[in-house]
C-alpha cells in the first residue's frame, strides 16, 4: 500500500503539475495575441497620431499656400484691373492719337496747299522778277521824240493809249476783258486793237490776236505790230521803238501793263496788225495822253 | 481493502476542472468585454479623435473595429480546453458512479472487482489528467 500512496502523490504532483503548465499555457495562448493585438492597435493610433499631425503640418502649409494663392490671385485681379484701365488709357489714346493723325493729316494738306500756294506765289514772283529783269523805263521825252519816227497817227495814238492805261493800273486777269476786271496778255492786245478800231469788235475773251491777224516774218516786222509767244506763255504784245532805234515791246503781263526788252519773248511770232493806211485813229480821246 | 481513488480524490479533481473552466470562462468573458468595449470605442472615440487629427473619422472607426473584432476572436480560443475539461468531468463522474455501484457487488466479488476498478481508475486518471 505504501507503493500505492506513493503512486497516488506521484499523480497528484503530475495532476497539479499539468494544471498549471496548462493555466500558463492558457494564460499566454490569451495575454500574447492580447499583447500584440493592443500593441499594434497603439502602434497604429500612434502613427494616425503622427501622420495626422504631420497632416496637420501640410494643413498649415496648404492654408499659408492657399492664403499666397488667395493673395497672389488678389495682386493678379488688381494687376488685371489696371491693365484694363491702361488698356482703356491706350483705347482712348489711340483715338485720341487717330483724332492727330487726322488733324495731322489734314494739317499736312493744308501745307501741301499752302506749299502749292507758295510755289505759285514763288513761281509769280519769279515771273514778275522776270519781268521786272527785262522791263525798262520809257522816257516820255524820248517818246516824244520817236513819235515823229513812227509811220502814222495810229501808231501813235495806240501807244498813247496803252500808256494811260498803264497809268490806270489796269491789273491782270487770267480770265478778264474788261478794264475793271483787267485782262490776259492776248485778251488785252485784242481789247487795244477793238477799242482803237483796228478789229472787229466781235472777238470777245480768248480769241487771240493770232485767229484775227496775219503772220509776217521778222523782217516785215513794223512799229505797232504784235510778237507772240509761241512756247506757250501766251504773251502777246506790241512792238515798238524808241528814239535812236531802241526797240521794245509793251503789253499786260501779271506783273501789269510793263514795257519790256523784245528778248522777253523767246520765241517770237510775229503778226501783223491791220493799220488804216489814212492813219487814222479811233483810239479814245478820253484817256489822258502822256 | 479500501480504495486509493475514491470519490473524494474524484470530487477534488472535478472540482479542479471546473476551477479551470471557471478560468477559461473568466478570460472568454473578459476578452469579449474588452472587444465589446473597443468597438464601442469605435463609435465613440474617433469623432473625439478626429477633432484634432486630419485623419477622417471613418478611418479611425474602422481601426477601431478592426481591433475590438480581432480580441474578440481570441475569446474562442479556449473552446477546445473547456470542452476537454467537460469531458475529464464527465469520465470522473462516471467513476464515482461505478466506486458508488461497487457497495451492491456481493462480498465474495468485491476484492476482485476493486481491484479491476482500481486498475481502471489508474489507467483513467493517468491518460485523462494528464492529457
Amino acid at each position: 500500500m505504501d507503493s500505492s500512496d506513493e503512486r497516488l502523490e506521484s499523480l497528484t504532483r503530475n495532476i497539479e503539475e499539468y494544471e498549471r503548465r496548462a493555466r500558463r499555457r492558457v494564460w499566454i495562448s490569451f495575454s500574447v495575441p492580447l499583447f500584440f493585438g493592443l500593441l499594434f492597435l497603439g502602434y497604429t493610433l500612434w502613427q494616425i497620431q503622427v501622420y495626422g499631425e504631420k497632416l496637420a503640418g501640410v494643413q498649415v502649409e496648404l492654408t499659408k499656400q492657399t492664403s499666397d494663392l488667395n493673395a497672389a490671385e488678389g495682386t493678379l485681379q488688381a494687376i488685371q484691373g489696371d491693365l484694363n484701365q491702361s488698356n482703356e488709357t491706350l483705347d482712348e489714346l489711340q483715338v485720341t492719337s487717330t483724332a492727330v493723325a487726322n488733324d495731322l493729316r489734314s494739317s499736312q494738306d493744308n501745307l501741301l496747299q499752302l506749299a502749292d500756294q507758295l510755289t505759285q506765289t514763288t513761281d509769280e514772283l519769279q515771273r514778275r522778277s522776270d519781268f521786272l529783269a527785262y522791263s525798262i523805263e520809257i522816257d516820255s521825252s524820248a517818246i516824244k521824240e520817236a513819235l515823229f519816227e513812227y509811220p502814222s497817227e495810229a501808231q501813235v495814238d495806240l501807244l498813247n493809249y496803252i500808256l494811260a492805261l498803264q497809268e490806270r493800273r489796269i491789273p491782270y486777269d487770267g480770265n478778264g476783258f474788261s478794264e475793271r476786271e483787267g485782262f490776259n496778255s492776248p485778251n488785252f492786245t485784242v481789247y487795244v486793237m477793238q477799242q482803237c478800231g483796228l478789229v472787229s469788235d466781235d472777238y470777245g475773251a480768248n480769241s487771240g490776236p493770232q485767229s484775227m491777224l496775219s503772220v509776217i516774218n521778222q523782217d516785215e516786222l513794223s512799229i505797232g505790230d504784235i510778237v507772240f509767244d509761241e512756247l506757250g506763255s501766251g504773251y502777246s504784245m506790241f512792238y515798238f521803238e524808241l528814239g535812236g532805234g531802241e526797240k521794245f515791246l509793251i503789253g499786260m503781263t501779271p506783273a501789269g501793263i510793263l514795257a519790256v526788252e523784245p528778248e522777253f519773248i523767246l520765241a517770237p511770232k510775229y503778226f501783223e496788225v491791220p493799220y488804216k493806211p489814212s492813219g487814222e485813229s479811233q483810239c479814245p480821246r478820253g484817256v489822258p495822253k502822256s | 481493502m479500501a480504495l486509493l481513488v475514491d470519490h473524494v480524490y474524484l470530487d477534488k479533481l472535478i472540482l479542479n476542472q471546473r476551477r479551470a473552466i471557471r478560468v477559461y470562462v473568466l478570460f472568454t468573458v473578459a476578452l469579449v468585454v474588452l472587444g465589446v468595449v473597443i468597438m464601442l470605442l469605435a463609435f465613440v472615440l474617433p469623432s473625439r479623435l478626429s477633432q484634432n487629427s486630419a485623419i477622417p473619422e471613418y478611418i479611425l472607426s474602422g481601426i477601431f473595429g478592426i481591433g475590438g473584432a480581432f480580441v474578440t476572436s481570441l475569446s474562442g480560443l479556449p473552446y477546445k480546453d473547456i470542452a476537454n475539461r467537460n469531458d475529464k468531468i464527465d469520465a470522473y463522474e462516471i467513476m464515482k458512479e461505478k466506486i458508488r455501484m461497487l457497495g451492491n457487488v456481493p462480498k465474495s466479488k468485491r476484492a476482485e472487482s476493486e481491484q479491476q476498478l482500481e486498475e481502471l481508475s489508474w489507467k483513467i486518471l493517468e491518460k485523462m489528467a494528464l492529457s
